[in-house]
C-alpha cells in the first residue's frame, strides 16, 4: 500500500516502513511519561475544577442562592410584604442597626443589603414620587449576572408592592380592578426561561468545560511531540533516517497516527470523567445522547489540527526550549481566545467575534454543537473544514522544513 | 565503489567553501583514513557521500550496489537513536527502516549485535548504557542493513581507551568481511592504525591521499640534529636561508631542517659539518602521520 507524498508527487511509502516508524513513534510515547501525564491528567483536573467552578455560571436560577440581609426603616406592611416577594436568603446574619448590614457586606457574610427608606409605603402610592425608597448595596465580589437577577427580582417585587398600594387607594374601582388585591407572589404571571429542548440538552458547566479542556489537551500534544521530533534532529536521527531513504511522507505518517489515537483515548477519557466523575464532587454530568459519528469526526478534525500544528511547530524550532516555549504560549493564546479558558457566552460581542481566529473556538464550537444541539456531521461541515485546512497547512510547512538540509 | 569529481559544496553563498574541489576514488573492500581537525569538512564530506546533502559542484559516483537501499549506512558522530528504547528495540526499528522483514530482520540484528559485543546490553534502555556502549550501538545500527560501504564519522570520539580499542579491532574486522569504510577522525592514531589509504583534509581541501608508505615517503623528510653548541645568529640566518632551517624544533637544543625529497641525509649532514656545526646525534624522517599533517598544514592536528 502506497501514500501520495504531498510534495514531491512521488507514491511512496512501504506499509512495513510506516509500521516500524509508528511502533517506534508508540515506544516512545508509552516511555515519556511527563508527557502523557499532560496529556490525560491536565485536562482531567481542569474538568473537574472548571466544571465546579463555573457550575453557576451557567445556571439560570442563579437568584435563588443569593446571600441577602434587609434594613427596614419604614416598618409597615408594605416594606414587609416587599420583602416577602424578595427570594429567599441564603443566609442568616443578625442586623440590629443600620451599621450591622455595612459590616456584614464589608467582612462578605453577605452579598446583598436592602435598605428600605421611612417613607417608603407612603412612596407606593404617590404617582408623583421620583425619590428612591429602595437601595440595593453589594459586595464588591459579588458575579454582575448575579446582581442583575436580584435587580430583577426586586424590580419585580417593587412593581407587585406598588400596584397592590394604588388599587388599595382606589375606593370606588370597579370589583375586575380589585381583584389585583388577591395578587399573590406566586400567582404572579411569570417567565419561564429553558434550554432543553427536545432532543437537545443543556448548556452546563460539564457540557463546555469538556470540550474546552479536550480542545485544550489535544492541542497540547505539542510537548510530547515536539520533545521527541527535536531530540531526533538534535542527535541526528532525523539525519540518519534521510540517509537510509526513508521520506518525509513516511516520517510524517509516522508521527501523525500514533497521536492520533493518544487524541482519541483522551476523548473517550474525558467523555468518562465528564459523564462519571464531575457528578460524584456535586457537578452535573455529561449529557452524552449525541451523534457518536459526528464527536469521532470532530475529534478527528481537531486531533488531525493539534498535530499538524504539533509538527510545525517542532519542525522549524531548533530546541526542544524553543518548541515547548512557543508551542505551550500559542496553545494558551489559543485557549484564552477560543473560548477555553472563559466561555465565549460571558465575552462581550466584538470579543466573541475574535474568538474565530484561534483554531481552538472551531473545535470548541464544533464539539459543543455535538454536546448541546445534538449536530449531526451535515451540521459540523464548517468547523471540520478550517480544521482540516488549517491540518493541511501545517503540515505542509512541516514537510517543507523537515526537507531542508539542517 | 565510490567516486568523486571535484566536489565543491558551502553553506551559503557568502560562506567559505566547506569542501572544495574535492576528488577520491574509494575501491572494493578497502579502508579509506579521512584525516582532518575538527571542522575541516569531515562530517560535510559524509553527507555528501550519503546523499544527506549534494554537491553545488562536481559529482558522486556510487556503485549501484551502493546505491541500492541499505548499500551504504552512515553512522554519525552523534548518538544517532533513540534513548527511550532498548538497544534491540533501536535495532529492530531501523532495520524495518531498511525493509528488512521478520527472520532476515532478526538474523541481521543478532549478526549486529554479536559484531559490536551487545550480547549483554542488548535489552537494556539506551539512556542508561555508558558513552562506550552508546558508541558500539551507532556502529550497530549502522551494520544492521549488511551495507557495502560504511560511513564512520569519528566513531570513537568520548569513549575511553578500551572500548575505542574494541572499536578499532571491529572496524578491522569488517575490512576482513569485504565492507568498504571510510573512517572519519581527527585522531591520527587510530587512522593509521585501521587505514589502507589515508587522505588528509583541512579548510575543505584534500590535500593529501594515498597509502601510509605514500605519505610518508612522498612528504618532505625532517632532519632533526643536536649540536654542541647553538648556531650564532649569522649561522643559524644562513641556515635558514640555505638549508631549510625552521624556527621551532620539536625539542629544545635541537635543529629541524626540511630535507626535499630525493636529497640523501648523509649529504645534508656533511653539508652542515662543512658550516662548523658539530653535530652530536640526529634524527630524520615522517614518523608519524602527525609529521605530515603539521607539513602540509602548518598546524598540528589538535590545533
Amino acid at each position: 500500500m502506497f501514500f501520495l507524498n504531498l510534495h514531491t508527487g512521488i507514491f511512496a511509502t512501504d506499509m512495513s516502513v510506516l509500521f516500524s516508524v509508528i511502533k517506534k513513534e508508540l515506544r516512545a510515547m508509552i516511555r515519556d511519561w511527563h508527557g502523557l501525564l499532560v496529556l490525560f491528567a491536565m485536562p482531567a483536573a481542569f474538568i473537574l475544577i472548571m466544571s465546579m467552578a463555573l457550575r453557576d455560571t451557567f445556571k439560570l436560577s442563579v437568584v435563588e442562592k443569593v446571600r441577602w440581609q434587609y434594613w427596614d426603616e419604614d416598618h409597615s406592611a408594605s416594606s414587609l410584604s416587599f420583602l416577602k416577594h424578595l427570594p429567599a436568603a441564603e443566609v442568616a446574619v443578625a442586623v440590629r442597626e443600620r451599621g450591622d448590614l455595612d459590616r456584614a457586606l464589608a467582612a462578605d457574610k453577605i452579598q446583598m443589603g436592602v435598605v428600605i427608606a421611612k417613607g417608603f409605603s407612603k412612596a407606593l402610592t404617590d404617582a408623583e414620587n421620583k425619590e428612591n425608597f429602595v437601595t440595593v448595596w453589594t459586595e464588591p465580589g459579588t458575579p454582575p449576572a448575579l446582581i442583575g437577577a436580584f435587580r430583577a427580582e426586586v424590580a419585580r417585587a417593587l412593581s407587585l408592592e406598588r400596584i397592590t398600594a394604588l388599587v388599595d387607594s382606589l375606593e370606588d374601582a370597579p370589583e375586575e380592578i380589585l381583584a389585583v388585591k388577591k395578587l399573590s407572589d406566586d400567582k404572579l404571571m411569570d417567565l419561564k426561561f429553558r434550554r432543553d429542548r427536545e432532543g437537545m440538552g443543556d448548556l452546563t458547566s460539564v457540557q463546555q468545560s469538556v470540550p474546552a479542556w479536550l480542545v485544550f489537551a489535544m492541542f497540547f500534544v505539542v510537548i510530547p511531540l515536539s520533545t521527541i521530533f527535536i531530540a531526533e534532529k538534535q542527535q541526528g536521527t532525523l539525519s540518519r533516517l534521510r540517509s537510509l531513504q526513508v521520506n518525509t511522507t513516511t516520517l510524517l505518517v509516522g508521527k501523525v497516527v500514533p497521536f492520533y489515537f493518544v487524541n482519541l483515548v483522551q476523548t473517550g477519557l474525558m467523555l468518562v470523567v465528564g459523564r462519571y466523575v464531575v457528578p460524584r464532587l456535586g457537578g452535573d454530568a455529561l449529557q452524552v445522547d449525541i451523534d457518536w459519528f459526528a464527536l469521532w469526526a470532530m475529534a478527528s478534525a481537531v486531533s488531525l489540527a493539534a498535530i499538524g500544528f504539533a509538527l510545525a511547530v517542532a519542525a522549524l524550532a531548533k530546541t526542544t526550549e524553543q518548541a515547548t516555549t512557543v508551542g505551550g504560549v500559542a496553545n494558551i493564546l489559543f485557549g484564552a481566545l477560543g473560548g477555553v479558558m472563559v466561555p465565549k457566552l460571558v465575552m462581550p460581542a466584538a470579543m466573541q467575534s475574535v474568538t474565530m481566529i484561534s483554531p481552538m473556538a472551531w473545535g470548541l464550537n464544533g464539539f459543543i454543537a455535538v454536546f448541546v444541539r445534538s449536530a449531526h456531521v451535515s451540521g459540523l461541515l464548517v468547523p471540520i473544514g478550517l480544521l482540516l485546512a488549517f491540518a493541511a497547512f501545517c503540515l505542509a510547512v512541516a514537510s517543507w522544513r523537515i526537507r531542508q538540509p539542517e | 565503489m565510490l567516486q568523486l569529481t571535484d566536489v565543491c559544496f558551502r553553506y551559503r553563498t557568502s560562506a567559505p567553501l566547506a569542501v572544495d574541489r574535492v576528488s577520491l576514488h574509494l575501491k572494493p573492500g578497502e579502508i579509506y583514513g579521512l584525516l582532518g581537525p575538527n571542522g575541516a569538512g569531515k562530517t560535510t564530506l559524509m553527507a555528501l557521500i550519503s546523499g544527506l546533502r549534494r554537491p553545488q559542484q562536481g559529482m558522486i559516483q556510487r556503485a549501484s550496489e551502493v546505491a541500492a537501499l541499505g548499500g551504504f549506512a552512515l553512522v554519525p558522530q552523534e548518538y544517532a537513536f533513540y534513548p527511550m528504547l532498548t538497544c534491540r528495540e533501536n535495532l529492530d526499528f531501523f532495520g524495518g527502516v531498511l525493509g528488512l522483514k521478520g527472520i532476515v530482520r532478526r538474523s541481521r540484528m543478532d549478526a549486529a549485535i554479536a559484531a559490536t559485543g551487545l550480547e549483554q546490553v542488548a535489552d537494556k534502555r539506551t539512556s542508561e548504557c555508558s558513552g562506550g556502549l552508546k558508541r558500539r550501538l551507532n556502529l550497530a545500527i549502522g551494520l544492521v542493513g549488511d551495507p557495502r560501504l560504511l560511513l564512520l564519522d569519528e566513531p570513537t570520539v568520548g569513549v575511553d581507551p578500551q572500548s575505542r580499542a574494541f572499536l578499532l579491532g571491529v572496524v578491522q574486522a569488517l575490512r576482513s568481511q569485504g565492507k568498504t569504510i571510510v573512517y572519519a577522525s581527527h585522531y591520527m592514531e587510530e587512522v593509521q592504525q585501521v587505514s589502507d589509504r589515508v587522505g588528509i583534509i583541512d579548510h575543505g581541501r584534500l590535500l593529501c591521499s594515498g597509502t601510509l608508505d605514500e605519505l610518508l615517503t612522498q612528504t618532505q623528510v625532517r632532519l632533526s640534529v643536536r649540536t654542541q653548541q647553538p648556531p650564532a645568529a649569522k649561522l643559524h640566518a644562513r641556515l635558514m636561508e640555505q638549508f631549510g632551517l625552521e624556527t621551532a624544533a620539536d625539542e629544545p637544543g635541537w635543529l629541524s631542517f626540511v630535507v626535499s625529497p630525493g636529497r640523501a641525509v648523509e649529504d645534508v649532514l656533511r653539508d652542515l659539518r662543512a658550516q662548523g656545526l658539530q653535530i652530536t646525534s640526529f634524527q630524520y624522517g615522517c614518523r608519524h602521520l602527525e609529521d605530515v599533517f603539521l607539513k602540509l598544514t602548518h598546524r598540528h592536528l589538535r590545533d
